[in-house]
């Protein structure tokens, strides 16, 4: 490395260093910790304890403040307690019908347990995690919203056609609504480019705003930390006048969002609630129903917990956290309100069609299995139907492994295709196709495929599953499926770099991830174009590459703009070409089997506000610095004109490239200005 | 370092308690590394759980015990990798827990710590990692490139690239 970067990184570790040196290594991982780690095969944690001052810790949580500290994460959900009592684990079948009595006998159970074993620390319960956020495919709507019917108008990239996912951005045709910072969701008229509404943040505290819009209602989701655990906040708003959007609707759900869906008029919310056991009151060492069970707020009234019927415990669970589910009805609101159920045992990804909903846990299990030949590691898989008055647990089934993402997952033809990676008995990571009746049985498999590789990309189109794995180079698999029971690799294309994001785009596929070289994978965003029109000879017929770039499309699809009806898209993306980060959004197009860049934009305005800081040109002039609170987040388009939002401002742009064609600021954005607008 | 490889050669037979001492030699510096790339300490003590058991369960993979540490660092990065997370939360410091602190670092230097650790949530997740990897890790730009899968141009691109990031983050 040059010799001011080797200066750079030594002051970079000297300025750590007097923190680095507060942070006390937790006792679990000192030697015996370890070794007792190894023999118990169940990880336990302790409190980490950081020495602190008090000032330190005033001006922590003022920079924790600042940063925009949210919802915790948890890694994994991993059982803590065994040992439940054999009548309550061992039933072939969940227990539905389930009375208040098996509750508060399971929590007491696990209670006792964890006080035994003296398990850990504070739980802190938020999104369990998929190693990839959301992943879609998308068909552009040609919704009839606005005046022109034939416009044709973006809509949220999902992996299901019409099943939308929450996303932080809508358009309806002629408005958009776009979650800020702030929390706020801001309503823009594009044929004014003005700013004409606004929906406040539930409270001072919620975060994760998400949104959905459909037929005048708006849907806001979000999470905040209530008096002792995470709650998520459903609201509905009828827009119909965008200047005064009025509250239908509120319902406040035990547990951290950790997905939602809407299809057809069924909005249907999931969240991950646990039990704080180390903090359970038990009287007489018997615990108490309310404790134990998740609790609904419907319209500010009283908190009430569910009822016993609406609660599964899945056979042999030890988990404390319910995986919580509310369906409401967007157009009639439901009379009779919206309904909760719960599910023992929390859930991680969500894959969810017209009619079927598929939630994915993952079970860490036991370590050291040494008779199998594949991961020990199980993903759990739950069907729920959702469509009748209630949301009913149908089937439940298990495959070894882990998911990728959500594009893992495939119901089709009858079956649930399944691709995952785990890890062989030494150690190198192996991955899997598994085919499940729609009983969720296993009814066809191929195994080793790509060993010492890990997905990276799925996507099934058809009978075909597309696959992507990398280590040093991309072999895109295809699978042929159309044999239920025998599903069978029909080619193996071997390119540098790696996809990690597939679209299907007008009978061609498109690739957006990283390029490559003989050494692995370099810097460059990478967009392939393949011809699948024979897929069992599937060629990357065209690629283009953005040196120092990298597109959030890897791990959030919905950065994927598709427009595939006037044979273009877009993608958000970073690019580093300049001295600093730039988060904007470039537009292609597909013409004859090639790919063609038409414009790439940013929201970075060089005009010199209160907080514009120059940056000077060698020839004396200067730009302004391009400032976080600029980098687009999202496009999207409605016609022929792209719209690029960011935090501190809407811009509309000519779809295919040129001068900006309007700007709205947005107040509330970084720098505040009231009604400017700027042409 | 010849405790290290009498160490690592027993644990590649199985003995557990070996791999324990052996792993707990770099427990510090990996906790520290995953504690800043995560930003959140439990986070950060499940990463280096599941690297130890990962590594253990692996462990014929290690050719060299010299590079025993070089090899951890690897698994750790590809755990730390799989648990990225879209907020970062920069959770290093316990609130609920104050005492004195040491009589080596005054109470400004620890603040002045916080505030540049708190900027590496600005940062791209990978380019965070590959940071520092040569921050904390103190790996050199070629062995961070093997660890990560990355040509070394690339490795030195992102790592001029994040100190740039942070740079202008503490001007902000």
């Amino acid at each position: 490395m040059k010799k001011e970067q080797k200066q750079e990184l030594l002051q970079l570790q000297n300025e750590l260093e007097p923190l680095a040196r507060q942070i006390e290594t937790p006792e679990t991982l000192s030697a015996q910790g370890i070794t007792e780690l190894l023999e118990e095969k169940q990880p336990k944690r302790k409190k980490g304890k950081v020495i602190v001052l008090n000032t330190v810790r005033a001006m922590a949580a003022v920079l924790a403040v600042a940063i925009g500290v949210t919802s915790a994460v948890r890694l994994y959900d991993r059982p803590r307690v065994r040992h439940i009592p054999k009548a309550i684990s061992s039933a072939e079948s969940p227990l539905s019908g389930t009375t208040q009595k098996d509750i508060t006998d399971y929590f007491t159970a696990l209670k006792a347990e964890y006080d035994k074993n003296s398990v850990g620390d504070i739980f802190r319960y938020g999104k369990s995690l998929a190693v990839e956020d959301k992943a879609a495919m998308g068909v552009a709507e040609v919704a009839a919203e606005s005046t022109n019917e034939s416009t044709a108008v973006a809509s949220t990239n999902t992996q299901v056609a019409n099943v939308d996912e929450q996303d932080k951005i809508e358009n309806d045709g002629r408005y958009l609504y776009y979650v800020m910072n702030d929390q706020t969701v801001r309503i823009v008229d594009t044929q004014t480019m003005q700013q004409v509404g606004r929906v406040e943040p539930f409270n001072n505290s919620i975060t994760n705003t998400a949104i959905y819009y459909r037929n005048d209602r708006l849907v806001v989701l979000g999470v905040w930390y209530g008096k002792t655990k995470q709650q998520t906040v459903i609201r509905v708003f009828d827009v119909t006048d965008r200047a005064a959007p009025g509250l239908l609707k509120t319902v406040e759900q035990d547990g951290a969002l950790f997905d939602s869906r809407l299809t057809g008029d069924r909005l249907i919310v999931l969240s991950n609630d646990g039990v704080p056991l180390y903090d359970l009151e038990t009287k007489g060492g018997y615990a108490n129903y309310e404790d134990v069970v998740p609790c609904t707020v419907v319209d500010g009234g009283e908190a009430q917990p569910l009822d016993a019927t609406c609660i599964t415990i899945m056979p042999d669970s030890e988990s404390e956290r319910y995986l919580v589910i509310t369906t409401l009805d967007l157009d009639t609101l439901a009379g009779g309100g919206p309904h909760t159920s719960a599910i023992l045992g929390a859930g991680d990804t969500v894959y969810c069609t017209e009619k079927q909903l598929f939630v994915a846990s993952v079970d860490y299990g036991s370590f050291y299995a040494t008779a199998r030949a594949f991961s020990d590691v199980t993903t759990n898989l739950y069907e729920f139907s959702f469509l009748g008055a209630t949301v009913a647990l149908e089937h439940s089934g298990a495959v070894a492994g882990t998911l990728n993402n959500s594009f893992s997952l495939d119901s089709a033809d009858g079956t649930l295709r399944v691709a995952t990676t785990g890890t062989n008995n030494k150690g190198k990571t192996i991955n899997r196709i598994t085919v499940l009746d729609e009983n969720l049985k296993e009814i066809g498999r191929i195994d080793g495929i790509a060993p010492g590789e890990t997905i990276r990309a799925v996507r099934y189109i058809g009978q075909y599953g597309y696959v992507v794995t990398f280590e040093r180079t991309d072999p895109l698999f295809v699978i042929d499926f159309s044999d239920k029971t025998n599903p069978k690799i029909v080619a193996e294309l071997k390119l540098p770099g790696f996809s990690s994001y597939l679209h299907p785009f007008n009978g061609y596929l498109i690739g957006v991830g990283t390029d490559g070289d003989e050494d692995g994978a370099t810097d460059g965003l990478k967009i392939s174009l393949f011809d699948v029109s024979d897929p069992t000879a599937p060629r990357e017929i065209d690629k283009l590459v953005i040196p120092r770039a990298e597109s959030v499309v890897a791990y959030d699809h919905h950065g994927f703009l598709d427009n595939s009806t006037q044979n273009r898209f877009g993608l958000a993306y970073e690019s580093h070409s300049n001295y600093y980060y730039e988060r904007r959004f470039c537009t292609l197009s597909v013409e004859n089997g090639k790919l063609k860049l038409l414009g790439s934009f940013t929201n970075h305005k060089n005009d010199d506000g209160e907080n514009g800081q120059r940056v000077y040109q060698p020839d004396g002039s200067y730009v302004t610095a391009y400032t976080y609170e600029e980098g687009i987040d999202r496009g999207t388009f409605i016609g022929s004109t792209l719209y690029t939002a960011s935090p501190e401002r809407i811009c509309a742009w000519p779809f295919d490239g040129g001068d900006c064609l309007g700007t709205v600021e947005l107040e509330g954005g970084s720098r505040w200005n009231e009604s400017y607008l700027s042409r | 370092m010849e405790q290290t490889i009498a160490a690592a050669k027993a644990a590649k037979k199985g003995d557990k308690a070996a791999f324990g001492e052996l792993f707990a030699q770099f427990s510090p510096e990996m906790y520290r590394y995953a504690l800043f790339c995560l930003g959140d300490r439990e986070a950060a003590q499940d990463a280096v759980q599941e690297a130890a058991l990962e590594a253990y369960r692996g462990i014929a993979g290690l050719k060299k015990p010299e590079s025993a540490k070089a090899w951890f660092f690897k698994i750790l990065y590809a755990v730390c990798k799989r648990g990225q997370r879209e907020k970062y939360e920069a959770d290093f410091v316990d609130l609920d827990e104050s005492r004195d602190v040491s009589a080596e670092d005054s109470a400004a230097a620890v603040l002045k710590s916080l505030e540049t650790a708190q900027l590496l949530a600005r940062l791209n997740e990978t380019d965070r990692q590959l940071l520092l990897l040569s921050v904390v890790g103190g790996y050199s730009g070629k062995e961070i490139a093997r660890m990560a899968g990355m040509t070394h141009g690339a490795v030195r691109t992102r790592i001029s690239r994040a100190l740039a990031a942070l740079r202008k983050g503490e001007e902000q």
